[in-house]
């Protein structure tokens, strides 16, 4: 590959840094491509696209008739302010934390059994881990309690934040000796429950979830920096089966 | 609008094209995309949505652009998921290894790789963005602040930090020597 801007002499820490990042990605063993999906996506993307530049053709086509509209109503009528100003909203900047629905609940699923969060997000466990689809994903997405990269043998859980529209999905695998009966999430706007699905048969882990609704007072702007704070896992005697801080 | 023979045989090519060069494409790109995220799900996640929006965009694209287009794409693409996601994985100190891995000094590997994830991981998704375009895709300074949208200055800066941040940690500072890269 020619690379006409490359400096002439890189230096040795330069190379050192090449040679890291070499290593490091070569030891990476990518998946097969999944072409199939990729293109459906990318369909589903170009129809999605197509139909945007018409409504916004038939609203360049609309809106000299909505002028039309608006000068022969107003003709008639005595001056109005061409502006007002709108109160705040009472609940603009504080924290309405929105919990996801059914919340708090525990619920024994079948392996494979989707059960819909909202639309177009969806959660399934298999034997093998957390599955989900969210709406702007282009298939589903999928984290593995077998794979070795959870330490199943302490109790732990990870986390999945997605911003959805004004709100977060949260999301993730919780494991730990015991029967969940309580998710608690901790969030920059507040503390919301969560929900458990787990499947038959006590197998040591399980997936929680919750929606959260942040005001943009509540909304971080660091680049690394998210809303949840704390999820805890709870059983029915109120004993932690797992606990983990998720503060920066 | 029925579609005539000539739309799709175009079509049919069309995606003929597209699928050669995703799947050639595919390793290098889940490659660079680790780099980008530090993590393997994210990384797969992240070529998928990239490559499906160029896939949307297929006909549009110059072929001799597509490199260009395509990493451009998937830069901008994890700006945007580190700036809405952010994902917490508690992962093992060291990641698993392979079951096929036995060559000798693979811990070291793992280790180092390990180390490099956890040096970025420091880094501001730009300054690691130009990272992994300087030193892992070889481009150039000018060819970097092209793709990024970005002076060569912020370019110089941005790796410049870069540089001192990584240097800070141990694997840089000359106590862990950097041992050959593979092929």
């Amino acid at each position: 590959m020619n690379h006409p801007f490359r400096s002439p002499r890189p230096p040795a820490e330069a190379e050192r840094l090449r040679e890291a990042f070499a290593e490091a990605a070569y030891d990476v063993t990518p998946s097969v491509v999944p072409l199939a999906a990729i293109e459906r996506e990318g369909r589903r993307r170009r129809r999605r696209r197509g139909a945007a530049v018409l409504m916004a053709a038939c609203g360049v086509l609309l809106v000299p008739l909505a002028v039309v509209v608006f000068r022969t109503g107003a003709a008639g009528e005595p001056s109005a302010p061409s502006s007002s100003v709108r109160p705040p909203s009472p609940t603009a900047g504080t924290a309405s934390p929105s919990p996801s629905a059914p919340a708090g609940k525990v619920r024994v699923v079948a392996p494979g059994e989707r059960v819909t969060v909202s639309p177009g997000t969806r959660i399934w466990l298999t034997e093998d881990g957390k599955h989900w689809t969210e709406p702007d994903a282009p298939g589903p997405q999928f984290r593995s309690v077998s794979d070795g990269n959870l330490d199943m043998s302490t109790p732990g859980i990870t986390l999945q934040e997605s911003g959805q529209g004004d709100g977060y999905f949260l999301s993730g695998i919780f494991h730990g000796p015991g029967e969940p009966a309580r998710v608690t999430v901790t969030t920059s706007a507040g503390d919301v429950d969560g929900t458990a699905l787990v499947l038959a048969g006590k197998p040591g882990w399980g997936v929680w979830y919750a929606q959260v609704r942040v005001p943009k007072s509540a909304t971080p702007d660091g680049s690394m920096t998210g809303v949840t704070e704390r999820v805890t896992v709870h059983d029915s005697a109120g004993r932690v089966i797992a606990t983990q801080d998720f503060t920066p | 609008m029925p579609l005539t023979p000539t739309d799709a045989s175009q079509d049919s090519a069309d995606d003929g094209d597209f699928a050669a060069y995703a799947t050639a494409a595919w390793p290098r790109l889940v490659r660079t995309a680790h780099m980008l995220t530090g993590d393997f799900h994210e990384a797969e996640d992240l070529v998928q949505t990239t490559l499906a929006k160029v896939y949307a965009r297929w006909r549009r694209i110059p072929r001799d652009d597509v490199d260009f287009y395509v990493r451009r794409s998937l830069v901008n693409n994890n700006i945007s998921r580190v700036r809405k996601r952010r994902v917490v994985q508690l992962l093992m100190p060291f990641l698993p290894e392979r079951v096929d891995e036995s060559e000798p000094g693979h811990a070291e590997t793992v280790a180092q790789r390990a180390a490099l994830d956890e040096a970025l991981a420091h880094l501001s998704a730009r300054q690691r963005a130009v990272m992994v375009l300087r030193y892992w895709e070889d481009l150039g300074e000018a060819e970097t602040a092209q793709l990024l949208g970005c002076s060569v200055g912020t370019v110089k800066t941005h790796a410049r930090r870069g540089l001192e941040a990584l240097r800070a940690h141990p694997l840089f500072d000359g106590r862990h020597p950097v041992s050959g890269a593979r092929p």
